[in-house]
């Protein structure tokens, strides 16, 4: 639909549409009871501001503009649609009447402006239901919650217009016939659903953050969009910390951006980054949100105490001012939380770190032959690291040997040689 | 993207009604940036009375404390936004301004809306 062509008023609806267009789909599903009705109701709106914004010029209040112009589309379509006809005459009424009053832009504008906090939330449970596979929730979530285009998300996620297209619409079909329109989880599947949405919001991010390579601008937006998301998601649920967490571990992990690989491309381990290239706005805002998370208690989730971790590093002036022991102290009740060969593998590293590669390695031993993590190169990687500290040479070179073995990545196995390499010389 | 909003004046901050008004329309304009995932920072500055100048100019070191009588333009504030587009941060800049028009009439004032560079 719109993002290819790119002149002036075009680019003006689109960032109009990006910032009120949850909003308007918000009030619209309350008034339908239908997100993809609301959603497809608003962007019939859109296409009326490409076509009328260019001759009339934009609105003083554009965003007022597009909910009164979604309302009136909305009434010839129910009108013109037979199957829409029965069900929402009543609501076509309502909105024909709410057109008719003194001053829509007013009344349109204040709608806007209220709180629709519910509205906005029911709007993300519903693009984030567990009926919808991964994609789909993560395609409908930028559409509904997000503000992006079809096009855009296409763009973001490498794929072609009509795929998203085709995937929004199965969605909105698989919503319906689940009878998921416009509900909001009831409180004893709260949690659960609530750990659905952020693990969406998550994978979006990192859809756009482990995309380092290619001139490609669209994937670092795609982690700007899911920064975005999680801000917003704390504002509409202030009292859950995970929500605070998640939004303080993405502006963490996204401060570091400019610093985590070399002028090669090269990934650099967070130790040997070069902090002068950190975003320091990110980390304030992350350490203020993190601060928000109240809930510092011994129950606190796995985003907060990732976000804690990533906090101890943002937080170190330097790589051996880093405050290893309260890190290792967060690994340990991140792995109760969510234990996982990986967390106890990162754990391991930061005993290593805070107390020594003795106690580093005795972690790893106990972790080696998870099957998990059998042949995981990063387990042999870790233990060369400490057996070289330890001053084990001969042992060490021979773990670098079988991690490099074990890797099918050509930088990585090359930095292992080398390090295997160095070790070989001083025996 | 990031943008930064910059406040800037170039005549006396005389308007008409009460400065309350558009101090709180400004606050809950912030407060919903925030809520809307947009604001990345903002803040007001002190006036340039209480500011200084440090200048390098034909080769000399020279500080100067405020206020700037021969200055024409001065900051009073910023924004900065996380964007998709330039169009973007000119729609928050414009809505700010509105406030302004709303809340201060006779308020004269700029947004200056500027890309802050990201080298990657």
């Amino acid at each position: 639909m719109i993002g290819e062509r790119t002149d002036g008023v075009h680019r003006t609806v689109e960032a109009v549409w990006r910032l009120e267009s949850a909003k308007i789909i918000a009030v619209l599903a309350r008034t339908v009871n239908d997100v993809g009705l609301a959603e497809e109701l608003a962007s019939d709106a859109v296409i009326a501001a490409l076509e009328q914004w260019p001759a009339e010029g934009v609105p003083d209040k554009p965003g007022a503009w597009l909910m009164v112009t979604a309302k009136r589309r909305a009434v010839d379509r129910i009108r013109r649609d037979q199957n829409l006809k029965g069900k929402y005459e009543q609501v076509a009424r309502q909105l024909e009447a709410s057109g008719q009053s003194e001053d829509p832009i007013a009344e349109a504008e204040s709608e806007l402006d209220d709180d629709i906090g519910d509205e906005l939330l029911r709007v993300v449970f519903c693009a984030c239901h567990p009926v919808l596979s991964i994609e789909a929730r993560a395609a409908l979530t930028l559409k509904a919650a997000a503000g992006l285009t079809t096009g855009e998300i296409a763009r973001a996620y490498l794929t072609s217009e009509p795929t998203v297209a085709q995937r929004i619409v199965r969605a909105k079909r698989k919503l319906e016939a689940a009878g998921v329109t416009f509900e909001a989880p009831s409180p004893a599947e709260f949690g659960e659903r609530l750990e659905a949405v952020l693990e969406v919001v998550y994978l979006i991010f990192n859809e756009g953050y482990t995309a380092t390579v290619g001139d490609d601008l669209m994937r670092p937006q795609l982690c700007e969009d899911a920064m975005r998301l999680a801000q917003r998601l704390t504002a509409l649920l202030p009292d859950q910390p995970e929500v605070f967490g998640l939004a303080a571990l993405l502006d963490f992990q996204a401060s570091r951006a400019r610093a985590r690989t070399d002028a090669d491309g090269e990934p650099v381990p967070l130790p040997e980054q070069n902090r002068a290239k950190w975003d320091r706005l990110l980390i304030r805002r992350g350490l203020a949100t993190l601060h928000r998370s109240s809930a510092w208690g011994d129950d606190a989730g796995p985003y907060v105490l990732q976000a804690a971790i990533a906090a101890c590093h943002a937080r170190a002036a330097g790589a051996d001012e880093t405050d290893w022991v309260r890190i290792a102290g967060l690994y340990s009740r991140l792995l109760a939380v969510q234990p996982s060969p990986v967390v106890a593998l990162n754990r391991a590293v930061a005993f290593g770190m805070a107390f020594g590669p003795e106690r580093g390695l005795e972690l790893v031993d106990e972790i080696a032959e998870l099957p998990a993590l059998k042949d995981y190169h990063l387990v042999p990687a870790v233990r060369g690291e400490m057996l070289e500290r330890m001053g084990r040479a001969e042992e060490a070179r021979n773990a670098f040997e079988h991690a490099a073995e074990l890797t099918d990545n050509l930088r990585e196995k090359g930095q292992l040689r080398r390090r295997a390499g160095d070790l070989g010389d001083a025996v | 993207m990031r943008y930064l909003i910059n406040v800037v004046h170039d005549r006396p901050l005389d308007f008409e009604g009460d400065p309350t008004a558009l101090h709180e329309a400004m606050g809950a304009f912030v407060a919903k940036l925030a809520a809307d995932g947009i604001l990345v920072d903002a803040a007001g500055l002190e006036p340039t009375e209480r500011g200084a100048r440090v200048d390098l100019h034909g080769g000399k070191v020279k500080i100067v404390d405020g206020p700037f009588a021969e200055a024409k333009e001065w900051i009073g504030g910023y924004f900065i936004v996380q964007c998709r587009s330039q169009e973007e941060a000119v729609e928050v800049a414009r809505q700010s301004i509105e406030l302004h028009r709303e809340h201060a009439p006779g308020f004269e004032l700029i947004h200056e809306v500027r890309r802050i560079l990201d080298e990657e």
